[in-house]
């Protein structure tokens, strides 16, 4: 089970996986030359970028809300919302759809605008380490965790709080 | 049984709170001098209904409690204790006491021991005091005296050998035997019972000896083999106790005939035919004609003994009233409903796209397009319309409350509803009953005098308070009036005054004193009672009808009366709205909210403080709020500031304050689908919710009392600049 996903040796080099150990399955994207990663299962739908009603008083990272087959979804830019530079949509701008569970324990949908999707990933828990600290890096404001794949260092983004940007108090 | 009652926990508890209204509103409708048995037998039928559902469900309580109130009911309808109003009152209470008894099980809680004792103490003192030397009856012999009673009739002699027999048999303890006749209807087996299985569970209880009617069986040709046409007489040899018997049959009791006859040791050795075993069926061509009698009343449909015998009588009121409805998860109309909104979206992008000149000369489809649009409108209004209930699940409550109150305050009121059948959303009714309580409570408590003043006043004694409802354009308006002293404006405004809420000098009309009533921290009687005022409830009443898209109003004459009048849409879940255009967005005006639109000329325009711009319309100077910069729509500098002149001016009203919301311009009016914010987003000042438009994008609906707070917040800023 454990690492078979993975398409080379190296993402599981030098790791060491016993049966029991617990792995998920990741979808990693890609946001201005860094990779991220969020578990599959919150992940509902992907969409094409399409055109957002601005909704007045929103902060500066919600691009508005979208018609989701009848439900009203609010959208957000990924991108500033972790305070890295924005940049313009183009056809490789992918909308992912999250189902994520919000204070009141219901479901709630919202989207996040991505550069571009990468793959999906098996990581085990044991390769996912804490996120630095005191890491200066914007990017860091909502991982919990890293992991190294391919040579590279991955992110893990706690959606939930990227997305939860909750009601705000007039 | 192995079966998992759980899931049928929920239509239980639906119909017990049903029945349990039923029993107060017939309890209401008696009247002590003249009872009416059927009144009586449709409360007892309930009180029944409740009992028989909660044994079945193991609610000892509540069972156990119904059980009490059955027997009293029993003892008035059997003529065997009179109908007093102290019967009445206890009545009512335990109507009370069973609503909390099946809100506890539906939590699946219990009630203290030593509260339900108490609540019961209260039953079984009135049944002990005036049962006029009547001992105490048991359940099953209550049964039986109603057989009794009903075998008075002339009915066949089956029915009638039951009925005396069952009386003997209670008499002298357990019979020897039964002899039961069971003649399941044709749909049983349908419904998944199989008689056998009742007859072999006969079997655990003593020797049976079954005999089988073929008779009803038809020819080949018309033969149904999923209709049940045989009937079963079974001896039932042993000592065997009636509810043991009643225990086999309690899941088919209204799927069959069933006659249960006590047999002694005598009857046992005369009737009995011997076969070796048992438990085998025998199949016998001739037909018992006890059974035959038995059919042929069920078939003429007279309300026999036989058929009725022992059956706990399912509530079953007014036939016609069952049948016309069925109980439906509100999930699911909720979901036919969002499917039928999407289809409504599709057809009116299908219409933009008619629009298009190519398709211009394709005559039958653009004939097809139209004729879409024409259904679509109507399935959708008859799909909102599985929403509708009548405004009496929300009125039916009053007259009970009104009684009890009046009681309380030693007045005397006579509630009057009217247009109880008027329809409404089940949401609105949801939502609109407790401000209707606040109402009505405040008519009793504070509206009608006490009896002497209003002699003194020279009206009526009894004070007369009116609930009506109606439809008026859309919307359903309902009234809650009374004939008692009305508001007097002058002790209105001193007390705002005092409390700090106007200034001393203040110039109000008469309406806008009335309005005073629902400031908040506004209370007219000074001492507050425990029944109303405490001056935390007409601000909530107004927040509340706000709430859900409506407003309220109230006008009254001193002396005379006070009247609320409230008004609300039809339904939260569609509305009339105002396409408009700012900038490149597009919003949505409520249209109930508009009261008219124009667009200004310069000699209207006044800047009045600053920034501040007003219009000046028929003699009033209105304010006027600039949506782009309420909402920081992206512009250019020439479009942001461009003069008044140059767009639309949507007039609306809020709480009698009028102002204009400057736009671009102004798009086509339509149905829209409402859709909230809330569910996946959260509220956004000045926007009551969203919408879809016919080109699948999303537009946001105005809410116009925010944006009247928006306005008057920017106007304060303008004049303090």
């Amino acid at each position: 089970m454990q690492g078979s996903v993975m398409s080379d040796k190296a993402g599981s080099e030098g790791v060491e996986q016993t049966l029991e150990e617990q792995s998920r399955e990741y979808l990693t994207f890609r946001l201005d030359e860094e990779e991220y990663a969020v578990p599959i299962e919150q992940v509902k739908e992907l969409r094409a970028w399409e055109p957002v009603t601005r909704v007045p008083h929103a902060e500066k990272y919600e691009c508005g809300l979208i018609n989701v087959r009848g439900a009203i979804v609010p959208i957000m830019d990924m991108r500033r919302r972790l305070g890295l530079k924005s940049q313009a949509y183009n056809k490789h701008t992918v909308v992912i759809m999250f189902g994520i569970q919000s204070a009141n324990g219901k479901e709630r949908a919202s989207g996040a605008v991505v550069d571009a999707l990468s793959d999906v990933v098996r990581f085990g828990d044991s390769q996912i380490q804490a996120p630095p600290q005191l890491s200066r890096k914007k990017s860091m404001k909502f991982a919990s965790g890293v992991v190294e794949h391919k040579e590279r260092m991955i992110v893990i983004l706690n959606i939930e709080d990227a997305l939860n940007n909750g009601p705000r108090i007039h | 049984m192995s079966l998992d009652l759980s899931q049928f926990h929920a239509v239980f508890f639906e119909e017990s709170f049903e029945a349990v209204t039923a029993i107060e509103s017939g309890l209401l409708d008696i009247q002590i001098d003249n009872v009416d048995p059927e009144m009586i037998n449709t409360i007892f039928r309930a009180a029944h209904s409740i009992k028989g559902g909660s044994a079945t469900f193991g609610f000892q309580q509540v069972a156990s409690y119904t059980h009490v109130m059955e027997n009293l009911l029993d003892e008035v309808r059997d003529g065997k204790r009179a109908m007093s109003q102290e019967i009445v009152d206890v009545l009512l209470q335990s109507v009370d006491a069973l609503r909390e008894l099946l809100t506890l099980a539906q939590a699946g809680d219990q009630m203290e021991d030593g509260q339900f004792a108490e609540y019961k103490q209260a039953l079984d003192d009135l049944m002990k005091g005036k049962a006029q030397g009547k001992p105490k009856k048991a359940a099953a012999k209550k049964t039986d005296t109603k057989k009794a009673e009903k075998a008075s009739e002339p009915v066949k002699d089956i029915a009638a050998e039951a009925a005396v027999a069952a009386d003997s048999g209670a008499a002298s303890e357990l019979p020897d035997g039964w002899r039961i006749v069971l003649n399941p209807h044709k749909e049983m087996m349908q419904r998944g019972n199989d008689p056998l299985r009742l007859i072999r569970e006969l079997g655990t209880l003593g020797k049976t000896t079954v005999t089988c009617d073929t008779s009803l069986v038809p020819d080949w040709e018309h033969f149904e083999p999923l209709n049940s046409s045989l009937s079963w007489t079974v001896i039932l040899e042993g000592q065997v106790a009636r509810e043991a018997v009643d225990e086999v049959f309690s899941w088919v009791e209204d799927e069959c005939d069933l006659a249960f006859i006590p047999l002694t040791g005598a009857d046992l050795k005369a009737k009995a035919p011997q076969p070796d075993d048992s438990s085998e069926v025998v199949v016998k061509a001739e037909k018992p004609a006890a059974v035959e009698e038995a059919v042929a009343e069920t078939e003429s449909n007279s309300p026999s003994a036989a058929s009725s015998a022992a059956a706990r009588p399912k509530a079953s009121p007014p036939a016609a009233a069952e049948s016309q409805s069925i109980r439906v998860d509100l999930h699911k109309v909720d979901s036919l409903i969002n499917m039928v909104g999407e289809l409504v979206i599709t057809q009116s992008m299908l219409n933009v796209l008619s629009d298009d000149e190519m398709l211009q000369g394709m005559e039958k489809l653009q004939q097809g397009l139209g004729q879409l649009q024409r259904q679509t409108r109507a399935l959708q209004e008859g799909v909102m319309q599985i929403r509708m209930l009548p405004i009496s699940f929300c009125f039916n409550r009053f007259p009970r409350m009104v009684r009890d109150l009046s009681r309380q305050l030693e007045k005397e009121i006579e509630l009057i509803l009217t247009g109880e059948s008027t329809e409404v959303d089940k949401t609105v009714i949801e939502k609109i009953n407790d401000p209707l309580v606040h109402l009505v409570r405040n008519s009793v408590d504070h509206g009608i005098e006490v009896m002497a003043d209003r002699v003194k006043a020279g009206k009526p004694e009894h004070g007369s308070v009116w609930l009506r409802a109606y439809h008026q354009v859309g919307n359903i308006v309902i009234e809650v009036e009374d004939d008692g002293k009305g508001l007097d404006p002058d002790l209105l405004f001193a007390k705002a005054v005092k409390k700090g809420l106007i200034a001393e000098n203040a110039q109000l009309n008469q309406a806008q004193i009335f309005d005073l009533i629902f400031a908040p921290g506004f209370s007219t009687k000074d001492q507050a009672t425990d029944l109303s005022g405490r001056g935390v409830g007409m601000d909530v009443v107004k927040r509340n009808v706000q709430a859900l898209g409506g407003g309220i109003t109230v006008d009254s004459e001193l002396g005379r009366g006070t009247r609320f009048t409230i008004r609300l849409p039809l339904t939260l879940a569609i509305m009339d709205g105002q396409l408009a255009k700012v900038g490149e967005e597009i919003y949505v005006v409520p249209l109930v909210s508009i009261i008219e639109s124009l667009q200004p000329e310069a000699s209207m325009i006044n800047v009045m403080a600053g920034a501040q711009e007003t219009i000046k319309l028929r003699g009033q100077y209105l304010p006027v709020l600039r949506l782009a910069d309420a909402f920081g729509v992206p512009l250019s500098e020439d479009e942001r500031s461009k003069p008044l002149t140059e767009g639309i001016v949507v007039i609306v009203e809020h709480e009698h304050q009028r102002f204009g919301i400057f736009l671009d311009d102004l798009l086509s009016q339509q149905q829209i689908v409402i859709k909230s914010l809330d569910e996946n987003y959260h509220t956004v000042e000045g926007i009551s919710a969203a919408t879809i438009l016919g080109d699948g994008r999303v537009a946001l609906i105005l809410d116009v009392a925010s944006l009247c707070q928006l306005q008057q917040k920017t106007e304060a800023f303008a004049d303090a600049g």
